[in-house]
């Protein structure tokens, strides 16, 4: 093994100064021939010298100083073994002793998120791929049409949806492209294009699933509820990719930013649903969602375990009387 | 059928100036017709006019009326029949409106309201005045086309005799009603419809406009004075408890065995579905394309609706006493299975709830599953809602979709009003039974 010596700053101070120790032996002392100089008052020209054994061990001996050398305990010693942690006083200045094969403590993680830098999605960054994209939400979006116009001469009603949806994506593209000019000194307009066509095709596909389950689980709570949350996440996303492309933000700045914009949203929304005093109204709402699914893949209950829900729905009304 | 009290404001006058046009034509018929026509009805007129009087619902408030009725004396001690649906807003807000009769001299006396049959939409009232004259209530043996007059004060412009003739008893109704063809118009509910020698045959109730009226048969008129003269009777604290109490007893006299033994079925589409649920109701059909102009449309609509003519009427904008049973098949052969479904969906999200009125009845609460009916899958959707003012009595619509093939399906509906929750349940129960594909 090799020992280190360190100079501490006072007892358990901080490490001034760390001297390898080669060969057989090291001296320390104020005189500058030393091999550890000391800039203390109460240290010998040469004071000590540290000395390795046959058998590899230190051992620190005295020099005939004026101050000899002091142990933890306050013990004067003329020699005194030394090993990993070993603290010993010259004069007025503190040693350590090390042993570099002593092992060490696992690092401490810094407290800060790494910043590391992002980049989109190579096939992203190539026009084609954005275009791929926009393509696809267009196509999305006419076969959307097709089947949710299931009249004589849909083209009309169809050509009409996808031009609207069309032009509010590219407004809101257009919007986003002279905000990024602005800020940036591009527009990327096909980028921010690609970016929203994606999110109504998450939007078109969400939607779909949800009036799936809806059919298959009529009134089930967590149905509606994680269509929020994912639609939440697309916008976070959305305003997140954005911000790619018309900030300087690195990548954990825009994801907050989108996570603000949902926020928002979702608190704008719990301000209105707070808001919202009950209304009377005649009308009847309930799950209407219907799919021409083979009857094996629908999940049924009994009729009388429909009965037993009708008398539940009776206790719910019942309440409402005694609400009054 | 519209009721026949209720004229108020400047929202008439359409039908004010109609009436007019039509009396002028009426009257020059009549000086062609013998005279013995008219010398008939002004002697009618002459000898049993003091007998009826005008109903004023008083509003409190603004000290003026609201609405106008007819009522007549039955009793010498001053009882006057009249029709539930003139003084209901007095039931419903005892404090806002005041119950008011006008003799034929103008005297006007402030009247309570005894007892009331709100099936048969009748109620009977007393001022503490007595009466030199009054009608007896009595049967009286009819054939049809016999003359009838009806006496009322039609939109409030006086006094007025109406000539028409006896048509018989409606034959799809809850309730029974006499056909009268003559012109009851609004005003004249409450009044008598009567023979030349004074029998009453019943109370004016409601119309359907050009001469197609209705009556209260005079026996249930009879009915209600019989119970209201029988010693110890007295009138009801909360008039709900007996409103309540003879809706209940009404409900369950044609709902406990609707759809109880064999239903008549038919087919609707590619569909067997239950239809008429007895005599008294009648049902209406038809289908449409989607483009009448082309040869192989989109898809077919067929429709098949069963009801009876009449409902019980409990407050202005709040009927009850409804049963409605509702078939709609639509097929396709040229949409694929997902645009089917859309229009599926489309048909079946359509609202087949009654309107209602917050003061009487609660919002609607809806459970929707999916059902395996006796011999279909279904999806089913319980809606229900609660009388606020008589406990235990549901308005509830049962909406079914037949599932099970990907270009056609069946939505079809069970409405009720004013029922029991136990005969809604075993109505709605049957009913999923017998919803079946051919």
């Amino acid at each position: 093994m090799a020992l280190i010596v360190e100079v501490l700053s006072g007892r358990q101070g901080a490490v001034r100064q760390r001297l390898r120790v080669e060969g057989a032996s090291l001296s320390i002392g104020r005189a500058l021939t030393n091999a550890l100089i000391l800039d203390d008052p109460h240290v010998d020209g040469v004071h000590a010298r540290v000395v390795r054994g046959d058998d590899g061990s230190y051992h620190l001996e005295d020099n005939g100083s004026v101050n000899r050398i002091e142990s933890t305990d306050g013990l004067l010693h003329d020699r005194i073994a030394v090993r990993e942690g070993t603290e010993l006083q010259l004069g007025r200045t503190w040693l350590r002793f090390r042993d570099e094969m002593a092992p060490v403590a696992p690092a401490q993680r810094l407290p800060r998120v790494p910043v590391t830098p992002a980049r989109p999605p190579r096939w992203f960054e190539r026009p084609r791929g954005r275009a791929g994209i926009i393509v696809t939400a267009l196509v999305v979006s006419i076969v959307e049409g097709w089947i949710a116009t299931p009249e004589q001469n849909a083209g009309a009603t169809i050509f009409g949806m996808v031009l609207t949806i069309g032009f509010l994506l590219l407004v809101w593209a257009g919007i986003w492209a002279v905000a990024a000019r602005a800020v940036t000194g591009r527009f990327a307009f096909l980028a921010h294009l690609a970016i929203v066509a994606a999110a109504l095709i998450a939007y078109d596909l969400g939607d779909q699933v949800k009036q799936l389950t809806e059919f298959l689980f009529p009134e089930n709570g967590v149905v509606p509820v994680l269509f929020s949350v994912l639609m939440l996440a697309v916008l976070a996303a959305v305003v997140a990719g954005h911000l790619r492309y018309a900030s300087h933000l690195n990548r954990v700045s825009r994801w907050r930013a989108g996570a603000a914009v949902s926020s928002l949203l979702l608190a704008l929304y719990a301000v209105f649903a707070l808001v919202d005093d009950d209304q009377f109204t005649s009308n009847a709402s309930f799950s209407s969602e219907i799919r021409t699914l083979a009857p094996a893949l629908v999940p049924t209950q009994s009729v009388e375990e429909f009965s037993t829900e009708m008398a539940e729905l009776r206790r719910e009304v019942d309440a409402l009387l005694e609400q009054r | 059928m519209s009721r026949v009290s209720r004229v108020a404001g400047s929202a008439c006058w359409c039908t004010l100036v109609l009436s007019f046009a039509t009396s002028g034509a009426a009257l020059r018929a009549q000086e062609r017709s013998p005279d013995g026509v008219r010398d008939a009805t002004s002697t009618v007129f002459a000898r049993y006019s003091d007998r009826i009087l005008k109903v004023q619902i008083i509003e409190v408030a603004s000290s003026a009326k609201r609405s106008i009725g007819t009522a007549f004396f039955i009793s010498p001690d001053g009882l006057m029949l009249t029709n539930y649906h003139v003084i209901a807003d007095h039931i419903h807000e005892r404090d806002k409106n005041r119950v008011e009769v006008l003799l034929q001299d103008g005297t006007a006396r402030t009247a309570t309201v005894l007892a009331v049959d709100v099936v048969h939409d009748l109620a009977v009232l007393r001022t503490g005045l007595t009466t030199p004259s009054h009608f007896v209530l009595g049967p009286a043996t009819l054939r049809q086309g016999d003359r009838l007059y009806s006496l009322g004060h039609p939109s409030d412009l006086g006094l007025s005799i109406v000539e028409g003739t006896y048509n018989g008893n409606l034959k799809h109704t809850l309730t029974p009603k006499i056909h009268f063809t003559g012109s009851i118009n609004p005003g004249m509910s409450g009044g008598p419809t009567i023979t030349a020698d004074g029998r009453v045959v019943g109370v004016n109730v409601s119309t359907m406009g050009e001469q197609r009226s209705f009556l209260v048969p005079e026996p249930m008129a009879s009915a209600l004075v019989t119970r209201v003269s029988a010693p110890g009777f007295t009138a009801a604290a909360d008039p709900f408890t007996e409103i309540g109490a003879q809706l209940h007893d009404f409900q369950d006299s044609y709902l406990r065995t609707l759809f109880a033994d064999a239903p008549k079925r038919v087919d609707v589409g590619p569909f067997n579905v239950a239809s008429e649920p007895s005599a008294l109701y009648r049902c209406w059909g038809g289908s449409e394309r989607s483009d009448e102009r082309d040869e192989t449309p989109m898809y077919l609509q067929t429709w098949h609706n069963c009801g009876t003519d009449d409902d019980v009427f409990l407050a202005d904008n709040q009927r009850v006493g409804v049963v409605s049973v509702k078939h709609l098949a639509i097929t396709s052969a040229r949409l694929n299975a997902a645009r089917f479904g859309v229009l599926f969906t489309q048909r079946f999200g359509l609202d087949p709830t009654p309107s209602g009125d917050e003061k009487h009845v609660t919002v609607w609460k809806c459970r929707a599953r999916n059902v395996a009916a006796p011999a279909t899958p279904v999806r089913a959707v319980l809606c229900l809602r609660a009388l606020k003012k008589l406990p235990g009595l549901y308005d509830g619509v049962l909406q079914v979709a037949v599932l099970g093939r990907a270009n056609a399906g069946l939505v079809s509906s069970l409405t009720l009003s004013g029922a029991t929750y136990e005969n809604i349940d075993r109505a709605s129960t049957r009913f999923l039974g017998l919803l079946a594909w051919r």
